[in-house]
Order: C-alpha cells, then sequence, then structure tokens
C-alpha cells in the first residue's frame, strides 16, 4: 500500500539543514498534507519528491520503483505551483494540452481528455481565454487540469491556494478535494495554512524546522498534538503551564486547586507539564458548580460563527469559544465558573 | 528671502483655499459661486503659465533646433532652387538623384550592414544574455555584464575604430598572430577598411546594446514557467520551442529593430575607418554637407530625408512590436 | 538535475569566446599605444601628447563645450521635468514624442538641418558654440529619461505641498527641496553628457571644428600610435564616467554617444 515512499531523505545546504532525515508514505489515493510554517522544509520535501532539487540523503520511490535519479521531466508527477505556472503565451486549453503535445498525444484522445478535464474544473466555456484574462482562481483551475491531463502518478500542489482572496480559497480548496477524489489520484499538498489541511486531508504532517513533529488524521493532529508546537500551530489552543500530582491530578501555575485530567495519568509526580485546552472544549456557568473554577469575564469578540469570550482564572487569561446566543449569559466584567471535560484536555511534557 | 515673485506666486497657490473658506463666510450662494468660478479661472491661467515658465524653455529649445531643423530637411529634399538665389518652388529633381548609382549602393550597403550586425547583434548579444544572466548562469558575472555592456554600448566612433585598426588592421595584434600561424588574412580578400571590417567592428556595440535591452525580458521569464514545462515532461529544446521563445519573440524582435537603427544612423565609427570612403548613406550625407564632393545641400537633404524615413519606419515597427509584447505581461 | 539548452561547458566557452572578442581589442589598444617603433616599447607617445598643444587645445575645447551643454541642458530640463511630474503629466507624451524624434533624426541628419537653417550670425554659427546647441539636443534624451527616473521616485505632490505649507515659493521648492533629492540623477545626467560631449565626432567632424574626437581621429591618420594613446585616454574618461553614471544613477544603465 506504500505508494510514494520519502526514504531516510534529508537536504543540506552546506552547513545549513534544511531537511533532517524524513520517511514518509503515502497510499494510492491519499491526500497528505505537508503543513508548517516557512521555512520548516515543506516545500524542499515537495521539491525533493518533484525531481527539482536533488536529496542529500535518501531516496524518492514510486510504485517500489527508485525515481531519484529521473530529472523531473521523466517523473510522471503534475504540479501545480504557488502562482503564475500557466504559459503566457497560450490560451488555457494549449496550456493543459501541453503536456500531452510533449508527449506526442494528439488528435482524437487528447481532446477527449480536454473535454473532460475542462468540466471537471467547471471552466468550459473558458478554454480558449488567456491566462492574463482569467482571474486568480480560474488560473489555478487550469493549472490543476493542467497538471491532470497527463494522468499523473502523484499530484503535487506547492501552496496552490496561498495567492488567492480568502473566499475563491474556500471555493476552491474544496474543488481540488472533490477532483482529487474523484480522479483517485496520490496527492501530497503543501501549506502553511493549517485550516485549509484539516479540511481536505486524509493525512497531515505537521513539519517544525526541517523536522516532522507528528503525523496522523486531521482529527489526531487537533484533538492529541503530539509536541507544544503542533498543539499550538493546529487551531487555537490556551495553553497553560503545570506540574503532575498524584493519579491524574496536576496542579495549574496560577490556579488555586489542582484539577484532575485523565491524560495526565501517565505521567510521574512532579514531572513539568503543559496543559491544553480547546476553546470549545471549556463549559461555563452564570454561578458556582462542582468541579468548576471561578473567573471573571474580561472580554468579548463576535467572530460570526463563534463568540470569543477572554476568561480570567486565577492567574491566568483563557480563552473560549461559544456559539450563538450563548455568550449573551456572561456580560463582560461578570463572574463566570469555567469547567474543563477531564477527558478532553490534553497534556504534554513541557519542553524546555 | 522670498522674491517679490516668490510671495505672488505663493498667493496664487493659496487662492484655491482663499476660494474654498469664502464658501465658508455665510452669504449668498450666488456670489459664493461667482468668486468661486472667478477663483478657479485665475487659478487655471497661473497654472497655464507656470506650465509656460517651466516647460516652455526646454519645448522652445527643442522646437529651434531639432523639430524645425528636421522640417527643414524634409522641406529642403523637395525645394528647387529659385533664380538668383531666390525661393522656388517643389520639385521631385533632389528625390531623382538619389536614385543615381552611388546612392543606391550607399543605401543598399547601409542596409546589408545594419541589417547583418543588427542580426549578428541579436543572435550574440541574446546568446550571451542567456549564458549569463539566464537560470543557472553563473551568479558573479551578471552585475560586470551589465556593467561592461553598459560601457561597451556607447563604446564607439574613434577610439573603437582605432582599437580595431590596432586589433585588425594589416599590422595589427592579431593579424601578425595568424599569419605568424600560416593564415593571411588580408590575402584572403578581408579588409577591415571594407564592408566586412565594418561588420566586425559595428558588432562591438551592438552586442552589448541587445544584452541590455533583452535582460529586463529574460528577467520576466518566470522560474515557475521553466519548472512547469519541465514537470510536464518537456525537455529543454521543447519548452524554448513553445514557450520561451515565443514569449521572448517580441522583445528579440523589437530589440532587432532597434538594432538595426541604431547601425543605420552611425556615422563616426565608419568615417573613422574608412575616412568616408565607403559608400554608406551617413558617410555620403557627411561628404555632401562638408562640401567635399559636391556641394548641393539640396542633395544633402534628399539623402537625409531618406535616413530619416528609414528610421520613422524602424521606429514605428519598434513600438508595434513593443505594444505586442506588453499584452501578456501582467 | 535540470536540463538545459547550454551545457555547463558550452556556456562557459561561449562566455570565453566573448571576453576574447571585446578584450582583445582594448589590449590591442594599450599594446599598440605603447609601440615606440621597431621593437622598443615605452610611453614615450603619452610623453609627445601631453607636451602637444593641440592635444591640450581640443580637449579643453570638448571639455569647455560639455559644461556648457551640462548646464544648459539642466536648465531646462530639471523644471521641465518637475513640472511634468507635478502638474503636467499629460506632457510626458510630448517629451516622449520629442525623445523619439531625436532617434529619428540622428545627428547625421540634425547637423544637415542645421546648417541649412542657420547661416548666422556669425558669433553663433562660426564658433564651436554652435555644437552645444546640437549636444543639448543630442543628450536630450538620455538627461530626461535619467532627471524624469530620480524625480519619479519622489513623492513630489507632498514634499511641494509640504514645503509650500511651510512657506516656501516656487524658487525655494526647486533648489532647496527638489535638487538635494536629485542630486544623483543629477549627477549622472552630467557624467552622461560628459561622456557623450567628449566621444561626439559627427556635428564636429561635418561642421569642421577641431574637437578632442576630431583630433584623435586626425592624427589616427599619421601617427597610429599617439592616437592609440589618445583613444585609451579618452576611453578611459568615457569608462569613468560611465562607472560613475552606474554607482550615482543606481544601476540605471544608459545609452548614449557617438557611434
Amino acid at each position: 500500500m506504500r505508494y510514494l515512499t520519502a526514504e531516510n531523505v534529508s537536504k543540506s545546504y552546506g552547513s545549513t539543514v534544511a531537511l533532517s532525515p524524513i520517511n514518509l508514505s503515502l497510499s494510492q489515493g491519499e491526500l497528505v498534507t505537508l503543513l508548517g510554517p516557512s521555512g520548516c522544509g515543506k516545500t524542499t520535501l515537495l521539491r525533493i519528491v518533484a525531481g527539482f532539487n536533488a536529496p542529500t540523503t535518501g531516496r524518492v520511490l514510486l510504485g517500489g520503483r527508485d525515481v531519484t535519479p529521473l530529472p523531473a521531466a521523466k517523473r510522471q508527477m503534475g504540479m501545480v505551483f504557488q502562482a503564475y505556472s500557466l504559459f503566457p503565451n497560450l490560451s488555457a486549453e494549449d496550456n493543459v494540452r501541453f503536456g500531452l503535445k510533449v508527449r506526442g498525444l494528439s488528435g482524437a484522445e487528447s481532446e477527449k481528455r480536454l473535454k473532460t478535464l475542462f468540466a471537471l474544473i467547471g471552466l468550459e466555456e473558458a478554454r480558449k481565454r488567456y491566462p492574463h484574462q482569467l482571474s486568480g482562481g480560474q488560473q489555478q483551475r487550469v493549472a490543476l487540469a493542467r497538471a491532470l491531463a497527463i494522468e499523473p502518478q502523484v499530484l503535487l500542489l506547492d501552496e496552490p491556494l496561498s495567492a488567492l482572496d480568502a473566499q475563491v480559497r474556500l471555493n476552491l480548496r474544496d474543488e481540488i478535494r472533490r477532483v482529487q477524489q474523484e480522479t483517485g489520484t496520490t496527492t501530497l499538498f503543501v501549506t502553511h495554512d493549517q485550516e485549509e489541511a484539516l479540511a481536505i486531508s486524509d493525512r497531515v504532517v505537521v513539519m517544525e524546522k526541517g523536522k516532522v513533529a507528528q503525523l496522523g488524521t486531521p482529527e489526531e493532529i487537533y484533538r492529541r498534538p503530539a509536541t507544544p508546537f503542533v498543539a499550538e500551530f493546529v487551531g487555537t489552543a490556551n495553553g497553560l503551564d503545570a506540574v503532575a500530582q498524584e493519579g491524574g491530578v496536576i496542579a495549574v501555575a496560577g490556579w488555586s486547586a489542582p484539577v484532575q485530567v485523565e491524560a495526565a495519568r501517565t505521567f510521574a509526580v512532579g514531572e513539568r507539564l503543559r496543559l491544553y485546552l480547546r476553546p470549545e472544549e471549556l463549559r461555563l456557568r452564570s454561578s458556582p458548580a462542582d468541579g468548576h473554577l471561578s473567573g471573571t469575564v474580561t472580554d468579548k469578540r463576535f467572530l460570526g460563527s463563534v463568540t470569543r469570550l477572554s476568561v480570567r482564572v486565577g492567574e491566568t487569561q483563557l480563552v473560549a469559544d461559544l456559539q450563538g446566543n450563548e455568550a449573551a449569559a456572561y456580560p463582560v466584567g461578570e463572574a463566570v465558573w469555567v469547567g474543563l471535560s477531564p477527558l478532553a484536555a490534553h497534556v504534554l511534557r513541557a519542553t524546555a | 528671502m522670498e522674491s517679490p515673485s516668490d510671495v505672488q506666486v505663493t498667493a496664487e497657490t493659496v487662492s484655491p483655499l482663499i476660494a474654498s473658506s469664502e464658501g465658508l463666510i455665510p452669504g449668498s450662494g450666488l456670489t459664493q459661486q461667482a468668486e468661486g468660478r472667478r477663483a478657479a479661472r485665475r487659478e487655471r491661467l497661473g497654472d497655464l503659465l507656470r506650465t509656460a515658465l517651466f516647460v516652455g524653455p526646454l519645448l522652445i529649445v527643442l522646437l529651434v533646433f531639432l523639430v524645425i531643423p528636421a522640417l527643414a530637411v524634409v522641406i529642403g529634399a523637395f525645394r528647387a532652387e529659385g533664380v538668383a538665389g531666390a525661393a522656388g518652388g517643389f520639385t521631385l529633381e533632389h528625390l531623382r538623384a538619389l536614385g543615381q548609382p552611388q546612392y543606391l549602393t550607399g543605401l543598399k550597403n547601409s542596409v546589408l550592414l545594419s541589417g547583418s550586425t543588427a542580426l549578428l547583434g541579436t543572435l550574440i548579444g541574446g546568446l550571451l544574455a542567456y549564458a549569463v544572466l539566464g537560470e543557472g548562469g553563473p551568479a558573479w558575472l551578471r552585475n560586470p555584464l551589465i556593467a561592461f555592456s553598459g560601457v561597451a554600448a556607447n563604446f564607439a566612433g574613434v577610439p573603437l575604430a582605432l582599437a580595431f585598426v590596432a586589433t585588425l588592421g594589416t599590422t595589427g595584434m592579431v593579424t601578425r598572430l595568424l599569419s605568424g600561424v600560416g593564415i593571411n588574412l588580408y590575402q584572403h580578400g578581408f579588409s577591415l577598411f571594407t564592408f566586412s571590417g565594418l561588420v566586425v567592428v559595428y558588432t562591438y556595440f551592438q552586442v552589448p546594446l541587445m544584452v541590455i535591452l533583452i535582460a529586463p525580458a529574460l528577467d520576466g521569464l518566470r522560474r515557475e514557467w521553466r519548472e512547469a514545462a519541465e514537470n510536464l515532461g518537456a525537455s529543454a529544446a521543447q519548452f524554448w520551442r513553445m514557450v520561451g521563445l515565443p514569449i521572448l519573440a517580441p522583445a528579440l524582435l523589437a530589440s532587432l529593430v532597434l538594432l538595426f537603427g541604431n547601425a543605420f544612423s552611425a556615422y563616426a565609427t565608419a568615417y573613422a575607418l574608412t575616412s568616408g570612403a565607403l559608400p554608406l548613406l551617413p558617410l555620403q550625407i557627411g561628404a555632401v554637407l562638408s562640401g567635399n564632393v559636391i556641394s548641393d545641400p539640396h542633395l544633402g537633404q534628399a539623402l537625409a530625408l531618406l535616413v530619416m524615413v528609414v528610421m520613422t519606419v524602424t521606429m514605428l515597427v519598434y513600438s508595434g512590436l513593443e505594444r505586442l509584447g506588453s499584452r501578456w505581461r501582467r | 538535475m535540470r536540463a538545459s539548452l547550454l551545457s555547463r561547458t558550452g556556456r562557459g566557452a561561449w562566455i570565453v569566446l566573448l571576453a576574447l572578442y571585446f578584450f582583445v581589442p582594448l589590449v590591442a589598444l594599450g599594446i599598440y599605444s605603447l609601440w615606440a617603433g621597431g621593437t622598443r616599447y615605452d610611453l614615450s607617445a603619452y610623453a609627445q601628447i601631453l607636451q602637444d598643444p593641440k592635444f591640450h587645445e581640443t580637449f579643453r575645447l570638448s571639455a569647455v563645450l560639455a559644461a556648457e551643454t551640462i548646464l544648459i541642458s539642466l536648465a531646462l530640463v530639471i523644471p521641465a521635468a518637475f513640472w511634468v511630474n507635478l502638474r503636467a503629466p499629460g506632457l510626458r507624451n510630448v517629451l516622449g514624442l520629442l525623445s523619439v524624434l531625436s532617434f529619428v533624426v540622428p545627428p547625421i541628419v540634425l547637423v544637415g538641418g542645421l546648417t541649412s537653417l542657420f547661416r548666422g550670425p556669425e558669433w553663433f554659427v562660426g564658433t564651436p558654440q554652435f555644437l552645444v546647441a546640437g549636444y543639448v539636443v543630442l543628450s536630450l534624451p538620455y538627461t530626461y529619461r535619467t532627471l524624469d527616473t530620480g524625480l519619479r521616485a519622489l513623492d513630489l505632490q507632498t514634499l511641494s505641498e509640504a514645503a509650500q505649507s511651510l512657506g516656501a515659493g516656487w524658487n525655494t521648492l526647486l533648489w532647496r527641496v527638489i535638487l538635494p533629492n536629485i542630486s544623483s540623477a543629477v549627477l549622472g545626467a552630467a557624467l552622461l553628457t560628459f561622456a557623450i560631449v567628449l566621444g561626439e565626432f559627427t556635428f564636429a567632424n561635418v561642421l569642421l571644428f577641431n574637437t578632442f574626437a576630431v583630433y584623435i581621429n586626425y592624427i589616427g591618420q599619421t601617427q597610429g600610435t599617439p592616437a592609440a594613446a589618445l583613444s585609451l585616454i579618452s576611453l578611459g574618461i568615457t569608462w569613468l564616467a560611465m562607472l560613475g553614471l552606474l554607482r550615482f544613477g543606481r544601476g540605471r544603465v544608459a545609452l548614449g554617444g557617438a557611434r
């Protein structure tokens, strides 16, 4: 089931290590996202898979075959770049036809493929237009079709949505996922936008400073981040310092009383920990309740789908997301009682 | 310390403020409007005067020393010399004189020289620019190349001619080196002081000019295009044939045309090398004007008109190509 | 990894070949200028030149003409470019057109027009100052482009309004505010004009004036070595000027000069 594999791949430029040795395998038809901030090595890894850069160590295997010595032109992979990759002197359909022409494919077969692709991306009426006559989103869709035209074994996307407007980005990312699933193409997607990664991926590889921080499904990396970096990079989180006590009880810095957290059971007494609470996991009550900590609402932000409250608990500041009208019950300045589900809270060993 | 004229000028520029503040003063709407209109007119007049003051002198100088002389050439080419110096009517006689064999030869030579050096300059300069400025080129050579090209493109005329005399003249360094190896240039018919020699010398300033002209276009070739083409399976040759050269084509052609005009109007280099002996249009104009061979100003003007026509056509083609090229630039 | 049209060795060979083409004539010129007959090589040609009164005379003439051209050009172009950028962007087209006209009417044609038009007065036409008229026109497109670029880099509107709100008149504005801010462009334009005038041959030769370039050519007809030395000197000056332009013009490469 290991269709595309990066085996022990690393990349160094002189003494600078851009990518530490990485092992990664994709199954056929999977969409895996490389997620991380700029400089984490995600684009470097993608370009090594594509064949634009040679790895310092390791190999790239496709369907069991070592493609590392092959130049990019021979790897049968389709790539979509961040922007400006359409050939300006060719119309949309000539762009899409390019890979076919290069392979000597023409006539009825290529026409058929073109028709299918343009229908797939929904741009049949724009076939004859030139890139400068198309919007950013349209250009990227044509770029996608162009990459798919050669029926690649792997589809590579290098931050294809970063240069687009917010609304277009949302629409296009769903389109990309739909097209990918319909064609069943194994896909490697690079982005720094964690929401994007969560929305469309089968699995996510979170990268930091050239290393893999965590590899898992979107749910896994969101609910069970493996490192503080992942916890803080993916989604919003309340991160608090704590010290482990007996039997899953931890003392949180700045809170008056220790709390029970199931995930803390595995840690030895006295170990320094990081407690992570997602804003939507906090339960608020306007009157005292068992197991709830007392606090005060200090700020309220209306974000559309949720309302974000800032709550001061002890000496810490927490962020809680409430749906719809729930937030009306907790005016700013009033006392509130905060409960956290012992099962939902996530605990990690503190990094120095 | 401001001069009175400055104070006046300051008042003029402040008048729009006055006009608007007048509107703030309560009063009948009609007088406010009239005041506003008058102030606006004063401002427009002031602006016009200032435009005349700032830009006028330059325009006048250009009018007197560029536009009118150009017109004089055009008109003079058609003017017939009247009896006893009086201005005559118009005639095509001078233009017909252009049909004489030596001037036709001059035109032919000029066109051939300009065309061939433009082609050479485009090819050699284009390849040189790509070799250094293109992808994979030696990065340390980029700035030196641009700097050198800027200087070398202006290196023409007498010093250039002498440099080549010292190199490829009858006793030039390279000539002697080659004869030492058994290759006798001048016996094989080459001479620096003939057409072929001029081609070699002209190329010296055509190539750097090409490098300068094509550099921005090469910069505009996005890396993504090259990579996308490669990713889709294209070889380097396929990329250049299907994407690279078509995109560069307008810039290449425009530069070619500019190089043609550059060579066509050149005088100094050719004169220094041949002392005006070779039949080339600019040299022939010079000869007529200096009164060396024949002193007929109208003939000179007819010849000059011919050059102007060629240069105008050159310019029109160039701007047309430029517009074509900018179609794809976002 | 990347397949390229020019292989690395091909690229290198091409560059080396062209480097030869460009540098050998210069080297040859240098060597020639040191040739003192037979197998002797020394600096006698340079010494001879420096003692030649004609050298000083023609060089001074060209330098003076250059200075006059620079002053007049700057005086004409700076206010014009300033105004076009500030208040009259429509005139930009007119000036662009005039630059094109300058290309369409090359020196050899312009000199014909000037001679037919201006027969007198003698104090103008008979003296080398007549050349200044032609030189101003010749250097115009380059001077204008350099200064225009320099002015465009400034937020002229804001600067002018700020100065005027503080009480400055147009004079003060130009001299104390604008000029200092375009000093590098002015210097660049001056250097370019200097290089153009020093190397200019067409006008001077046709009108039979003895400028530096004409003198070099005249010497070159009879004595090769001093002419080579002169050329090298002329070249060196032009190059220094152009390199200065590159330094001060912030890398803006411009074109101009005798061809």
